[in-house]
């Protein structure tokens, strides 16, 4: 029918079908005109040079008006796609062949992202999947990997997929975030679905955004993950993966290593560096902040209101910890009778509201509460790899109480790891005595510089930066 | 119908050179506002490439122009059938992106689906907290279901409900607003299949096209619209003629906000009093939130919470106003920060503390009087809760009138409105309102201002348990 339409059209004199494919193609030119400058006026506005004031305020205008003209092109396009019957027959074609060379490998390497050699403009787009659970431990690492990526080239777009509900840390670092509900807080009638949702949404962003490289950070990427990721031809994948599992990984969890160009393992304390085998790659262990974002002692103290004459022990168990509230009772009859001391607990921002605030005890809905590492002189902590692994980069003396209850990480042998060092005490099991006993020692002064000076012993460079650096491609990888 | 046909694609037509125009003009306009830039080499560099860029994209844009104007005869011939086809498909077209319907023989729960769509600050969120809040209390069993575009969605999730959460709009991640909306339709049709909700709260100022899509194609959904009863709405806000997709408006009145008229397409409508997260009786006393924050017994605390700081600029203003209070003896600060900002605050001061926490009312009773933004949750939790405030309405906001409601508040005697806020009139307002005899007064007239809670009211209007007026 389209083509009966065309050759009729010709005969009265319509214009050509290639004249409207020239209007088509020049209006897509336009518009991709008008994104670039529009690109160029978001640097200008990171970069702020010149009188800020001035320049703001000009470049805000500017950006409005480059804006409505956007508007007024995409306008016209519908105006022009209504107008035009041929429209399909036209585009049909040229459609095809853009998805050839995408095929080709085209894109690859128009976004620096082919196998070989320095990327050349790193515009690309870098989709991160943290899809484990609720905890904030995947999600913890990704965005601290995130901010780095950003920091190293400004022009990254971030997008980030993940089931904790702590998403509005990804907000002000210009990640865009996407947030489905893990399996675990969808009522169970509806969990089998979990997979088809989650597969969608996947299939949908990666049709939306075209990442140049997949990042997921998890123990078990899912069926529907595995999917996705093999539409995308041109990107690059990599399987971030804590190490330090309770028992060997799964088949199946090997086998799933088939679909990832490179699996980062990020280090730990007490664990050997393995050589590079295969596809697996280490790096330092990686903490949210760096020493540099802490608050200075005083200031921390001021900011939580803090005295600055008592001594301040941090208690944060953990949200998943199924004994949270008899493990707070004991902290508070430890330290109860102490004179100059204040507890303060940390209450997970994402797990359910503890009971019983007590008038001994501080609370802090905060997170990353190692922001105020320095307000403190001891914690008492659960043993997960942020937890630790900021006790020892940040130098907070800790008593850890392992989390026994996980499938996976095994949290006591990573708490034995820094005991044996010096940097902290283990406790799996604590009772009063044993807890009173440990507390005394890490509030101890001597003991305290001890346990401080032996973090700083075993404190490494970040691994966020290491593996920002690898996914930009500025480090050499493995030959597969 | 030719003719008529004809006649419209005319109108298409003339639109679309008006258009073509107008681009002229503001990409005239934009380099001429270019060339008056400033004198630093990068950024002359940088004009001169965006000046490159838009001649390009002038010279372009005439050649179309030419090109269509030789196609100008043509046009009835090639527009007629198409809009007819158009005309009839438009819908479906539509409708065809969305994933497929419903199966409508699955019957539906008694689930409550919320949806607040946030700007900047946590306002829409923290409102439907409260009431969701409540209904909990009257109605254990109901499910509730949250579908946001705010960040702080951990604060619902902690509350044991189901949120799902879809990213505002920004140019930077959609290519229009219509990817967008799509977007919004195939989330609210994804729930809808997962959760069967029954009804469907709206929490937001504008209607998206997306929610309409999905109203219309959900007959059997109870839908209400919360919405504030602003007398002095934006224009495009009464543009929009399409109330009647809810099948009630809930008007959220308080100090300031009463319009209650008649609305032109009438739905059903009816008013709330302001919601609050807390009643007064549900509050630590004085005695228990000052421990729990760390706060001497016998200090004056003032607390200071100066909204999202997205929209206005919270530093500058933020940086004077503690100056003042750390120069009062005695006094302490107590900052707020809402729990979605990633730019800190910092405090310099040992009698000035950083709060970071949700709800904040929580805390109410340990403030002796407050320094804050005039928004909605804001200042009816000031007045309700009886806390004093000098309110610093926020004058870039778009849609919440903040001003209105600092004055209304004003009136009312529980707070005082500062327009043009400055260190001395800061600290007179601050003096005066920690004077005992005043203290007590505002906290009384603030508390008089506001009857009731109108997170009740709603929750039972969204249960049925109350009967919403007819249309």
């Amino acid at each position: 029918m389209d083509r009966s339409g065309q050759n009729s059209g010709q005969s009265t004199g319509r214009p050509d079908p290639p004249e409207m494919a020239q209007v088509l193609e020049q209006l897509a030119r336009v518009r991709r005109r008008h994104q670039e400058i529009l690109e160029l006026l978001r640097d200008w506005q990171d970069c702020r040079v010149g009188d800020p004031a001035v320049t703001t305020r000009q470049l805000q205008v500017l950006s409005q008006r480059a804006k409505r003209q956007l508007e007024i092109l995409e306008h016209l396009d519908q105006l022009l796609a209504h107008m035009n019957p041929l429209k399909p027959l036209v585009l049909g074609p040229a459609r095809l062949a853009g998805w050839l060379g995408r095929l080709s490998g085209d894109t690859a390497r128009r976004l620096g992202w082919s196998q070989r050699g320095a990327p050349a403009g790193r515009t690309a787009c870098v989709l991160m999947v943290a899809v484990n659970g609720i905890g904030l431990g995947h999600l913890t690492r990704t965005l601290a990997v995130a901010r780095r990526l950003r920091r190293i080239d400004r022009r990254t777009q971030v997008v980030l997929l993940t089931t904790s509900p702590a998403v509005h840390l990804a907000f002000g670092q210009a990640v865009t975030a996407y947030y489905v509900p893990s399996v675990q807080a969808l009522p169970r009638e509806h969990q089998e679905e979990f997979g088809g949702m989650l597969q969608r949404q996947l299939a949908a962003l990666v049709r939306r955004h075209q990442p140049g490289a997949i990042v997921y950070d998890g123990i078990w990427p899912s069926r529907g993950l595995l999917k996705a990721m093999g539409r995308t031809r041109a990107a690059r994948r990599y399987w971030l993966r804590r190490g330090r599992w309770k028992r060997p990984p799964h088949h199946k969890q090997l086998r799933a290593e088939d679909h990832f160009d490179l699996i980062i393992e990020p280090g730990e304390v007490g664990l050997a560096d393995g050589a590079a085998a295969g596809k697996q790659r280490r790096v330092d262990p990686i903490t949210y902040l760096d020493p540099g974002d802490l608050l200075e002692r005083t200031a921390a103290r001021y900011h939580l209101g803090l005295p600055l004459d008592h001594q301040v022990v941090l208690v944060s168990l953990g949200a998943a910890n199924p004994a949270i509230n008899r493990d707070l009772a004991m902290v508070q009859a430890v330290l109860q009778d102490r004179p100059r001391t204040t507890v303060v607990i940390a209450e997970s921002i994402i797990g359910s509201p503890l009971k019983g605030e007590s008038l001994r005890a501080r609370f802090l809905r905060e997170y990353p509460v190692s922001r105020y590492f320095n307000a403190f002189d001891a914690a008492v902590t659960a043993a997960g790899y942020n937890t630790v692994h900021e006790s020892v980069t940040l130098g907070l003396p800790c008593v850890f109480i392992p989390n026994l209850n996980r499938d996976t990480d095994d949290q006591a042998a990573r708490a034995r790891a820094v005991e044996q060092a010096g940097a902290g005490i283990c406790l799996a099991g604590p009772d009063n005595r044993s807890l009173g006993r440990a507390l005394e020692r890490v509030l101890e002064q001597e003991t305290n510089q001890a346990m401080r000076r032996a973090c700083r012993e075993l404190a490494t460079p970040n691994g966020a930066d290491q593996v920002a650096r690898i996914i930009l491609g500025a480090e050499e990888l493995p030959n597969p | 119908m030719t003719k008529d046909t004809g006649k419209r694609s005319g109108e298409v037509w003339a639109k679309l050179l008006d258009e073509v125009a107008s681009l002229e003009r503001l990409s005239q306009e934009a380099l001429s506002r270019l060339s008056q830039g400033t004198q630093q080499a990068t950024l002359n560099q940088q004009l001169d490439r965006l000046e490159r860029h838009s001649a390009r994209t002038q010279s372009i844009v005439e050649h179309w122009d030419a090109l269509l104007a030789q196609a100008k005869g043509l046009k009835p011939l090639v527009m007629a059938p198409a809009r007819l086809a158009q005309r009839l498909t438009g819908r479906l077209h539509r409708r065809a992106l969305l994933p497929g319907p419903v199966d409508a023989t699955v019957a539906r729960t008694p689930a409550v689906l919320f949806m607040p769509t946030n700007g900047v600050g946590l306002g829409h969120m923290a409102r439907c907290l409260a009431i969701a809040r409540r209904m909990r209390q009257l109605s254990p069993e109901t499910d509730i279901i949250f579908l946001t575009t705010s960040p702080a969605l951990h604060l619902a999730h902690r509350q044991g409900i189901i949120v799902h959460h879809m990213p505002p709009y920004s140019e930077k991640t959609f290519t229009s607003r219509q990817a967008w909306n799509q977007l919004l339709a195939q989330r609210l049709a994804e729930i809808d299949r997962l959760h069967r909700p029954s009804t469907l709260v709206f929490d937001g100022v504008w209607l998206y096209q997306g929610l309409i899509d999905h109203l219309e194609r959900s007959p059997g959904l109870k839908s209400f619209w919360l919405h504030t009863a602003n007398p002095n709405p934006p224009p495009r806000q009464e543009a929009l003629p399409d109330r009647h997709y809810f099948n009630l408006i809930v008007w959220l009145t308080g100090p300031g906000f009463n319009r209650q008229e008649k609305l032109s397409v009438a739905p059903a409508y009816t008013t709330v009093d302001p919601i609050v997260y807390f009643e007064p009786h549900e509050l630590p006393h004085r005695r228990e939130a000052r421990h729990q924050l760390g706060l001497p017994e016998e200090a004056t605390v003032v607390l200071v919470s100066l909204g999202a700081g997205v929209i206005n600029h919270i530093f500058g203003d933020l940086d004077a106003l503690l100056q003042v209070i750390e120069g009062m003896p005695g006094v302490y600060a107590v900052i707020a920060e809402t729990p979605i900002v990633s730019r800190r605050i910092v405090s310099h001061h040992s009698r000035t503390m950083v709060l970071r926490d949700f709800p904040l009312c929580r805390y109410f009773n340990a403030f002796d009087a407050a320094v804050t933004a005039a928004g909605y949750n804001t200042v009816y939790e000031m007045l309700r809760l009886g806390v004093p405030a000098v309110l610093l309405p926020n004058m870039g906001a778009p849609t919440n009138a903040q001003l209105t409601r600092a004055r209304a508040a004003e009136q009312a005697g529980g707070a005082i409105c500062l327009e043009t806020p400055d260190r001395d009139s800061l600290a007179r307002a601050l003096s005066t309102m920690l004077e005992p005899e005043t203290n007590q007064k505002m906290r009384q007239a603030g508390m008089a201002a506001i009857t009731g809670n109108g997170a009740e009211k709603t929750a039972r209007l969204i249960l049925g348990r109350e009967a919403s007026p007819q249309a």
